[in-house]
């Protein structure tokens, strides 16, 4: 179960817990663009998006609720490919591990939160954003290392790889479990989830109030 | 039989109620068939970019795959893949592979979440309270997804083909298209038994990505099927996709050595008849099942 033309660009032969770990990461995507993206679209569908966009609150925190409870449902299947991946392929877990490792996590959920507001407010003006989420689906389904090592994309695609919060979350928890690293030998990987975190967010925020405010004096907010 | 209505004193057009096995029956079937699948190309490219993502969604899939193969091995041709199977193409194993893949969506998604979506927009009633088989809105489906899916494959060839070239036999896609063709048979009858869980269970998307899931494990899609341990190898002999990938590659790859010996047009015709009378089967009990209990809107 090794590979050395493997090793050769991931630093690691062992390509099995290098996709694992991938695989996990992954999942927080997709339930970041899905769940929390699209949760403004069914809102509409199911008829109470007036109701929330009339309350007296930030809808911004509204999102982040229903972010809160797709994170709780990512994590709970994180930790069930994480228990078959110790199991069955080897990834060694101590608690020197995983302190770093959730720090991680939690840096990625921040960006992908950034994300899904974005859609958020993209699905109020434009309503159908599910093809939006699809696309960038498609977009951290080739271009992020969940799979194969950045190195292995030509250099247009690495760029475009590294503009991904998700390629710096996947390289730092990869060097820390399998190259055995500690935090400190992540830190470019660390400062850049960071940068990445404060810009989508910041962006997210402004995006949806900004179009939140456009949507409403439209009157198009029921509108399918 | 005929069924006139009147409105304000205008006579409307008269209609035949189809019942009972005649030509004329079936012509209506055919022509239901036809309206369900112009409907569904009509609501699909009233949203262009959708349909665009959706027609280079195969490609997409395929390259992550295709990538990881290569930087696992090292180049194209892997010395492991010819032992097993004959030929070390890799980029030739996984496109005849991810072909079929697609078409399993088909089945699965299209097919099995079309009376599920009627429901949705809230003309499952209407439409099944009409006097054509529940049958035709499926196999319309059916037939949008399928043009759709070979749209997108092309494209997937189109563009594999440019950048990576494909080691092809072209003298057996004739043969290969029969196998497809046969495969495509026994699909359908697997996508109606899914809509008819979809009847009963509503959010029947849990139970169509398990089989989903299953199907894609028991089929040789990106790996020869005698890596499998020898129980999955034979329950896989029950779903079309693992005798057609075997046939396909048979016929379209340079050296390939088949997994299973046998004939693989007998095998799927045999797969067709038992999947399609199945699933015909299980939908005519749901149905029943479901309308007596009038459940038929509910979600």
């Amino acid at each position: 179960m090794q590979s050395q033309s493997f090793a050769q660009i991931a630093g690691t032969p062992e390509f099995i817990p290098f996709i694992a770990l991938g695989a996990i990461l992954n999942s927080y995507v997709l339930t970041s663009l899905y769940g929390m993206g699209e949760s403004i679209r069914r809102e509409a569908y199911r008829g109470t998006l007036d109701y929330i966009l009339s309350s007296p609150c930030n809808k911004a925190f509204i999102l982040i609720g229903k972010a809160l409870s797709e994170s709780l449902s990512s994590t709970m299947f994180a930790i069930s490919q994480l228990a078959i991946s110790m199991l069955f392929f080897g990834i060694e877990i101590t608690l020197g591990i995983i302190m770093p490792v959730i720090f991680i996590i939690i840096l990625l959920i921040l960006g992908l939160y950034g994300m899904a507001l974005i859609l958020a407010s993209l699905s109020l003006r434009y309503k159908q954003a599910h093809d939006l989420a699809h696309s960038l689906e498609y977009v951290f389904y080739v271009f992020a290392p969940v799979r194969y090592p950045l190195g292995s994309l030509p250099l247009w695609a690495q760029i475009f790889g590294r503009l991904l919060p998700l390629t710096y979350a996947l390289i730092a928890v990869r060097s820390i479990m399998l190259l055995k690293g500690r935090l400190s030998f992540v830190y470019l990987e660390v400062l850049a989830l960071l940068i990445i975190d404060g810009v989508l967010i910041l962006v997210g925020f402004y995006l949806f109030n900004w179009m939140e405010e456009k949507t409403k004096k439209s009157g198009t907010i029921s509108h399918y | 039989m005929y069924v006139s209505n009147t409105i304000r004193g205008h006579r409307l057009r008269e209609t035949t109620c189809p019942t009972g096995f005649n030509w004329t029956n079936l012509k209506a079937e055919l022509r239901a068939i036809w309206e369900c699948n112009v409907k569904a190309w009509k609501i699909e490219l009233a949203y262009p970019i959708s349909f665009i993502r959706e027609c280079i969604s195969p490609l997409i899939m395929l390259l992550p795959f295709l990538i990881y193969g290569l930087v696992l091995i090292g180049g194209r041709y892997s010395e492991n893949l010819e032992l097993l199977v004959g030929t070390g193409d890799v980029v030739t194993f996984l496109f005849t592979g991810y072909l079929i893949m697609g078409f399993i969506g088909t089945a699965v998604w299209a097919m099995g979440f079309s009376i599920r979506r009627e429901q949705w927009f809230g003309t499952l009633e209407s439409i099944f309270v009409t006097p054509t088989s529940r049958l035709s809105l499926v196999l319309g489906m059916a037939l949008h997804s399928t043009v759709h899916q070979s749209l997108g494959t092309a494209i997937e060839f189109t563009v594999i083909y440019l950048i990576f070239g494909l080691a092809l036999k072209i003298g057996g896609i004739l043969p290969a298209l029969g196998i497809l063709a046969l495969m495509m048979l026994a699909l359908y009858g697997f996508g109606i038994l899914v809509s008819a869980l979809s009847l009963v269970l509503k959010e029947g998307w849990i139970v169509a990505e398990g089989l989903h899931s299953i199907m894609m494990i028991l089929s040789p899609v990106a790996y020869p099927l005698i890596v499998l341990p020898n129980l999955a190898q034979q329950v896989s002999v029950v779903f079309p996709t693992a005798p057609a990938l075997v046939g396909i590659r048979a016929f379209l790859m340079e050296n390939y050595t088949p997994e299973v010996v046998g004939n693989i047009f007998l095998h799927l015709l045999a797969l067709d008849i038992a999947w399609i009378l199945f699933g015909i089967f299980v939908f005519h009990l749901t149905d029943i099942y479901v309308r007596r209990r009038g459940g038929l809107e509910k979600y």
